[in-house]
């Protein structure tokens, strides 16, 4: 359009209708994250009851999050989306199914390495004690590498294998029908293995996190491009279920990987075994550097695995001394909270430090660090991907965006408000999230100090031998306490002969589930589950997802009922983490029944219903849900000692991706039923 | 008004998704030379609803179901007997399985001859009403497309129709302030009684609040024959007859809707039409409508919305997508905008499916 047409708008109308728009989209993104930040302060407020720390930074936040929220989607909408949706319709035009694919395969390695979820996972695995899952642990310190390459690789084929499904016009329905049970039964066998269980958890999490805020909306775009240019179907549906496929090629990848990998590292074993010298040259292939070893038995281990490490009393003690002068052996972890959870009572006494001296907590990063660290994330988000499709558009389709000045505005819109959203995650949300998550476990958990328990005139003639499958000799004996018998592993070096006193710490979560209250657990769960509802409403991955469904079915499934039924799978999904952590049964359990109905559903779902819903479980753990259900998991796996916190994830994927497909099976019955109801009227004309 | 026009049909035909799949399948085989194009709609109807937690009494809400549009240019000697087929195949006469209807149109390329491939002549066991008028709103407000539904429903005339579109106008001279208003249009197709149909523009004007600045825009096309879908309401039924159902039966006796016409009144003092309109509606390959759109708007075309259809019967190696633009221009500029669209039709023949030209009686848009 010629710049002659343009229409001169006055400034004072021009800035009215810039006024309008901004305060439109603003008050839409207030509704969207007003839930889960009230729900938040009114948590912390009404039931924990404990002040919050640095209010108006956590006000700061959530105006960011607001304002980065609004920014984004607009970004998304005006910038990414249109360029994704002319790629794709120009590819089939142009190019031949071969460099589609080679073109999917692209997009999917780039979009991984752009959106690295692994910080994700290494939260998620920071509870993980190297000894209980040595596998678990290769993956995520020495393998790293290997398993961004097996989730580039899983979401890469993914992806042209989508675009191939779009070229074509396939549906959806024999692609997930074949491949989610491969990856449940790989599960299902995996976790009859000692080694191989432990990260089955981490395989499906990685599913879950892989497509991240940037992806999503570029691959659905795409992939709707594709469809409506090539679909040989006469129906405008079509166009979903990449992202379905980009988190379940991922799990198969990672779980394939673990196969790969678990010859080479030691299996499972007690604490003392792992750490102490003759196993050296075992843990050193789970860990990268002797010193890292070294840190995971002061962060992780208990001062059994410190004096295993050493060796020597005289070195543990030296050690243990000069983390007073310099705690950089504690990496991220605090002196104080080191004191708290990690020492004993002779270790605190080497410290001089009363047992309930605290530290002073670590000051909060400054605003200005947060923001300069997100922008670099959200530089590496954004470019590469838009890159590669202004890329492939401009050199290889000879077409150009539609409006460039608009285009130009988006990505810039959607670098702003990205770096502005995930900054206010991290100074608003997720220090209120912690807060929470932290104080969780008091709600049924009275008291959880470790308790050292010495038995006095110990007579060494009750202790049994009992031999496990590999032929080794274990030692215990029976602890009675309040009429219940306790078995208890017996070690030698805790035995003090001459004061024939056998002293041992005993680990909480035995403790704990006795104080398991009916209230607590249901404030818990509660919680679970509004905060994954809350958290989703906001999810802006979600909002694309939703838009879209709008519009390929003509208004006919409203985006507003898309959110809210997949903000509720999240909920329940949350709530059913929670429980597995409660509770500590393997995540399995859970998500095997799930996926088995979520299987006979689509069975029954008709092809439209099928796509969306599989979608939907990609898309909703993007920005916001997952810092925030890690500071719940964290919490309450924290507290109990459990081996992980992975498989909340995972679950909160899967139950959405059930919820939109009964509220998909609940509107198909009701239009048949409508249906039927007209005809039969019909009939007695 | 224009040498070289061909008088044609166009027959439109909005049914349930539960049907589309079977009655497109029939299409294909049915022999159908001429172009058949089909767009996603979703057809709004009341239902009634007892009140929620046992208080009596009952409300109704709106319902949505998904459908189909399908779009055939036929030549004139056998544009019934498509109809009748359609209507026959997709057994229309049931309320609730959707709408058929023709209307007269002008084109600028012959059309294959599709007499020959079509099976014998049938008769439809269903009667065609004459005096229709198809109503088209455009609007873009998110909600006004439910609003104007509902003041459908409530006038008791037609299952409303919904569509979508990317409504290109003022939006594009304005720069990048462009982005503060929304491209996204609903378009709203109601099958109204002739005689009613002013007062109905009246009214739909009013309930959608068209009469305000960035209210959308609204026209009305004279319809040869057709079937209303009259399932206006679902859910329990009172008498043993709905009145809807009385309605259709006296249409059928009367082979007409004249003798209800009533008088509609509207509270406003009347909104000033615009007369005299044409309605230029161009299908072309995705992404030659922009191009199509600006030669228009450039000779005199006041906006344009844009809405993707798919085409049946493609050729197996070329894409499905197609787009649909709606141009509407005022009576004095229709001559050039008519030229300089076929000119640009020419320019891009061979990407253009088809272009035809329809009378627009009646218009209406804001004007300040």
């Amino acid at each position: 359009m010629g710049k002659s047409n343009r229409i001169q708008i006055a400034p004072k109308h021009a800035a009215m209708m810039i006024y309008r728009y901004i305060s439109r989209k603003l008050s839409d993104q207030a509704r969207a994250a007003g839930f889960i930040v009230l729900y938040l302060f009114g948590f912390q407020m009404l039931i924990i009851g404990t002040p919050l720390t640095d209010t108006l930074r956590i006000i700061g936040g959530v105006v960011f999050v607001v304002l980065g929220l609004a920014m984004f989607l607009e970004g998304l909408f005006i910038g990414l989306m249109p360029l994704g949706e002319k790629v794709g319709l120009q590819l089939p035009k142009y190019s031949r199914i071969f460099l589609t694919i080679a073109f999917g395969l692209l997009i999917g390695f780039v979009s991984t390495l752009a959106e690295p979820a692994v910080n994700t996972l290494r939260t998620a695995g920071s509870y993980t004690n190297a000894w209980e899952a040595p596998l678990l642990f290769m993956l995520l310190e020495v393998r790293l590498n290997l398993l961004i390459a097996a989730v580039g690789i899983g979401v890469s084929i993914a992806v042209s294998l989508s675009m191939v499904r779009f070229f074509y016009g396939l549906p959806l329905k024999p692609f997930v029908l074949s491949a989610a049970p491969v990856v449940l039964v790989l599960s299902l066998l995996f976790s009859f293995h000692d080694n191989l269980k432990n990260i089955i958890g981490l395989a499906w999490d990685t599913g879950a996190v892989t497509t991240g805020p940037v992806t999503v909306p570029l691959i659905l775009a795409l992939g709707l491009g594709i469809s409506r240019s090539a679909g040989k179907q006469d129906r405008a549906a079509g166009g979903f279920g990449s992202i379905a496929l980009a988190s379940l090629f991922p799990v198969f990848a990672v779980l394939l990987l673990g196969l790969g990998l678990s010859s080479a590292s030691p299996g499972p074993m007690e604490e003392q075994d792992f750490f102490s010298p003759r196993n050296r040259d075992a843990a050193l292939s789970v860990f990268a550097a002797e010193e890292d070893l070294k840190q995971h038995a002061f962060t992780h281990g208990s001062s059994e695995a410190r004096s295993a490490f050493f060796d020597d009393e005289q070195a543990h003690r030296s050690a243990v001394q000069s983390l007073a002068a310099d705690a950089s052996i504690l990496g991220v972890m605090h002196l104080s909270t080191w004191i708290n959870q990690r020492a004993s009572q002779q270790e605190k006494e080497l410290l001089h430090l009363s047992p309930g001296e605290q530290r002073k907590s670590p000051l909060p990063e400054t605003a200005g660090r947060v923001l300069q660290e997100e922008a670099g994330a959200s530089l590496r988000a954004v470019l590469p991907l838009t890159a590669l499709l202004l890329f492939a558009l401009l050199v290889f389709l000879k077409d150009r965006p539609k409006y460039t000045d608009e285009f130009i505005l988006g990505i810039l819109l959607a670098l702003v408000g990205m770096t502005v959203l995930t900054s206010g995650i991290r100074m608003g949300l997720v220090p209120l999230g912690d807060t929470v998550g932290r104080e969780l476990p008091s709600l049924y958990q009275a008291d959880h100090h470790t308790e050292t328990i010495t038995v006095d005139q110990f007579d060494p003639s009750v202790v049994f031998e009992t031999i496990d499958t590999d032929g080794t000799i274990h030692r215990f004996f029976f602890l009675e306490e309040e009429k219940s018998l306790q078995a208890v592993p017996f070690r030698e070096q805790k035995f003090n002969e001459a004061a024939r006193q056998y002293t041992f710490t005993r680990t909480e979560s035995s403790r704990f589930r006795t104080q398991l209250t009916g209230f607590g657990v249901f404030l818990v769960l509660l919680f679970a589950f509004g905060l994954g509802y809350g958290s989703t409403l906001a999810e802006p991955a979600l909002n694309t997802l939703g838009t879209t469904v709008e519009e390929t079915t003509v208004g006919t499934i409203k985006r507003k009922a898309v959110i809210r039924a997949v903000s509720v799978g999240v909920g329940a999904g949350l709530t059913a983490g929670v429980l597995r952590i409660l509770f500590a049964f393997p995540v399995i359990w859970i998500l095997i029944p799930a996926y088995v109905l979520l299987l006979l559903l689509t069975l029954w779902c008709s092809e439209e219903y099928v796509g969306f819903s599989w979608d939907s479980g990609g898309v909703t753990t993007g920005p916001i849900t997952v810092p925030l259900v890690l500071s719940l998991g964290l919490g309450i796996g924290g507290s109990l000692g459990t081996t992980d916190s992975f498989g909340i994830l995972a679950l909160a994927s899967v139950f959405p991706i059930l919820s939109v497909q009964f509220y998909g099976a609940m509107v198909q019955t009701r239009q048949r039923r409508r249906m039927r109801m007209a005809e039969q009227e019909a009939d007695y004309e | 008004m224009n040498n070289g026009t061909i008088s044609a049909r166009r027959i439109t035909c909005s049914i349930h998704q539960q049907i589309s799949d079977q009655l497109i399948s029939s299409i294909r085989n049915m022999g159908i030379s001429v172009p058949v194009f089909i767009e996603s709609c979703r057809s709004v109807r009341q239902i009634q609803r007892p009140r929620p937690m046992g208080i009596p009494g009952s409300r109704l809400i709106l319902d949505d179901s998904p459908g189909s549009r399908i779009f055939i240019t036929a030549p004139d000697d056998c544009s019934e007997r498509i109809m009748h087929l359609l209507v026959n195949t997709a057994s229309l006469n049931l309320p609730g399985h959707g709408s058929i209807y023709e209307q007269d149109i002008s084109i600028f390329d012959e059309l294959p001859d599709t007499a020959a491939g079509l099976p014998d002549q049938q008769q439809a066991d269903a009667a065609f009403l004459k005096d229709l008028s198809l109503i088209t709103c455009i609007v873009s407000n998110p909600g006004a497309g439910e609003q104007i539904a509902e003041a459908a429903l409530e006038l008791g005339t037609c299952v409303p129709t919904i569509t979508l579109g990317i409504g290109t106008g003022i939006r594009d001279k304005l720069g990048l302030l462009r982005i503060t208003i929304p491209p996204e249009k609903e378009l709203v197709h109601l099958l109204v009684p002739s005689h009613d149909s002013e007062g109905i523009v009246q009214l739909l004007i009013e309930h959608g609040r068209m009469n305000r600045p960035g209210g959308g825009f609204l026209y009305c096309t004279p319809v040869r024959s057709g079937i209303i879908d009259t399932r206006l309401r679902i859910g329990r039924q009172e008498h043993p007859a709905s009145i809807e159902q009385i309605i259709a039966a006296i249409d059928e006796m009367k082979q007409g809707t004249s003798w209800r016409k009533r008088f509609v009144e509207s509270n406003q003092s009347a909104a000033k039409m615009m007369r005299g309109n044409t309605e230029i509606t161009v299908i072309c390959r995705e992404g030659y409508a922009d191009r199509i759109v600006e030669t228009a708007m450039q000779a005199g075309a006041g906006g344009a919305t844009v809405s993707r259809v798919k085409r049946i019967r493609a050729a197996a190696a070329e894409s499905a997508a197609r787009e649909r633009c709606i141009i509407t221009v005022p009576g004095r500029t229709a001559d050039r905008a008519v030229r300089a669209v076929l000119q640009a039709k020419r320019d891009y023949h061979e990407h253009v499916d088809t272009m035809e030209l329809l009378e627009t009686p009646l218009a209406y848009a804001y004007q300040s």
